[in-house]
């Protein structure tokens, strides 16, 4: 009768840490958010005058972008402001960096990248003079909140870890590139991990995601994915 | 069979007490370096009591702040520390806290300056990886984050700081960061080495124009100045030993001891 009982607690025990396991799963993943799915289905494009397209596209669990001498992005706005310390992501790219150097990348020669993933800084809009381009007014009418300003977080490109400027194109767009380390990836060959970690915390009203060859008339393929915000 | 026993207890002895001497030594310089850190913080306290009142400040209510950390920071001291038992009791003035952080920085044998030669180029690249995007890529408060952080990045430009701070006060707060602000420790990311070399970097963007000069001068000054002072002194202070303005910029802004030995 004794050892029943010892049984019995024991399966209950298993059971209830079961419970906990699958429940503690359920919390995880309504934590990690999925914005490469949020790319593919809610993001609106943006286009620059003058410039062939970039081409997006859901290619396993990474966003796939592919360049030929493109320059266009996917706009993702928050339908409520967040507070971002800490960015990542996964990616891998076919781009070739041999004839780019750090200082033609900071001139309009040179303003390319594999990737960039941009934070839409919360701030009060710019005023908008009647000849600016079209995506300055256009990104104004698809955010939800106030934006100023566009971070990028730049990889794929000639600059070391850590480097930043401002576009050459415009004041409202900087340039971040973050730390990227080797990691090997099921859909990629030479895949890396990047991460950036702001100095104190910023408020986001949406992403922007771009990979562009326009600059330097290049053609390539980039893939990101596992994109986290802290 | 009982020599065979014997051996084994004495050996078990001789490795009990070798780990525990070990263990022992480890713990003690965990506690060294958590102290010489609690030590640093003071310092900042007392460094950033210094800026503020170089420039304008309610003094009582500084040395308030300074009084009280040292409060906390008295019981960690050893008593066969003399000069420092004497130490912020009284009224404060910019020449006291001065003289006290020379004190402090004696007594307690604290890192002062770097082990080796630096150079000016490390210190570029690592101004440029890891304080532009907040202090700007020419110290200027125009990095592309800086409008974004509260406080304001301090624009690392201004001759005050050329005056009024040394490359061995730059080191502690890239050290130590800055609580409160979004300045934070490096010590875990940098190198000692290279904390410094971003430390006499940081000085020469406030330091004016570089100067040219010929190899000889530089030689000339290495010989009035060790490497030591160069770290420890502010321009102020530089100037205070009969230099001139045009040679406390040559040593901020050129690689002096990049060639050289440290003195």
């Amino acid at each position: 009768m004794k050892s029943y009982k010892v049984l019995l607690g024991m399966t209950l025990a298993f059971f209830q840490a079961e419970a906990q396991e699958s429940k503690n799963a359920v919390k995880k993943s309504q934590e990690s958010h999925n914005y490469i799915g949020d790319f593919i289905s809610k993001a609106l494009p943006m286009e620059f005058e003058g410039k062939s397209q970039t081409s997006y596209a859901l290619s396993g669990q990474a966003l796939e972008a592919t360049v030929r001498h493109s320059a266009s992005a996917l706009v993702l706005p928050f339908d409520q402001v967040r507070t971002v310390k800490a960015v990542s992501f996964d990616w891998c790219t076919t781009r070739d960096l041999s004839k780019i150097s750090k200082e033609i990348e900071k001139t309009k020669a040179g303003d390319d990248a594999a990737l960039r993933l941009g934070l839409l800084l919360e701030g009060k809009p710019p005023m908008i003079p009647m000849f600016v381009p079209a995506w300055i007014k256009k990104l104004e009418k698809i955010v939800k909140h106030p934006t100023d300003k566009v971070l990028y977080l730049t990889a794929g490109v000639a600059s070391s870890p850590g480097d930043s400027w401002v576009s050459p194109y415009t004041k409202y767009m900087s340039m971040i590139v973050p730390t990227s380390a080797p990691k090997k990836l099921d859909w990629c060959k030479n895949g890396f991990s990047a991460s950036y970690s702001l100095p104190s915390p910023i408020a986001v009203t949406g992403l922007w995601y771009m990979a562009d060859g326009d600059d330097t008339l290049q053609s390539f393929t980039t893939w990101i994915s596992a994109i986290e915000i802290k | 069979m009982n020599r065979v026993s014997g051996s084994l207890k004495i050996f078990t002895g001789f490795s009990l007490l070798f780990f525990s001497t070990l263990s022992f030594a480890r713990e003690s310089k965990g506690e060294r370096e958590s102290k010489a850190l609690v030590l640093r913080g003071f310092l900042l306290t007392l460094d950033m009591s210094y800026l503020r009142c170089a420039q304008s400040c309610d003094m009582d209510l500084e040395n308030k702040k300074i009084m009280e950390a040292w409060a906390k920071l008295k019981p960690l001291v050893s008593s066969k520390k003399p000069k420092l038992s004497t130490l912020f009791s009284g009224k404060g003035s910019l020449e006291i806290w001065r003289q006290s952080r020379r004190i402090v920085e004696e007594e307690l044998e604290l890192n002062l300056a770097p082990s080796s030669n630096l150079s000016q180029a490390r210190g570029k690249a690592l101004f440029s990886r890891h304080c532009a995007s907040c202090h700007g890529p020419g110290g200027g408060s125009d990095g592309v984050l800086s409008s974004r952080l509260s406080p304001l990045p301090k624009g690392l430009n201004q001759k005050f700081y050329a005056d009024f701070l040394a490359p061995a006060v730059v080191y502690n707060i890239i050290l130590t960061g800055i609580p409160g602000t979004p300045m934070y420790p490096f010590k875990d990311q940098l190198s000692d080495l290279d904390m410094w070399a971003l430390a006499f970097y940081t000085l020469s963007l406030s330091a004016g124009d570089e100067l040219t000069a010929n190899l000889a001068e530089a030689s000339k000054l290495e010989d009035e100045v060790s490497m030591r002072d160069a770290a420890r002194l502010n321009g102020l202070e530089l100037k205070a030993m009969g230099w001139s303005d045009k040679k406390v910029r040559y040593i901020r802004t050129q690689e002096v001891f990049g060639t050289g030995g440290s003195k």
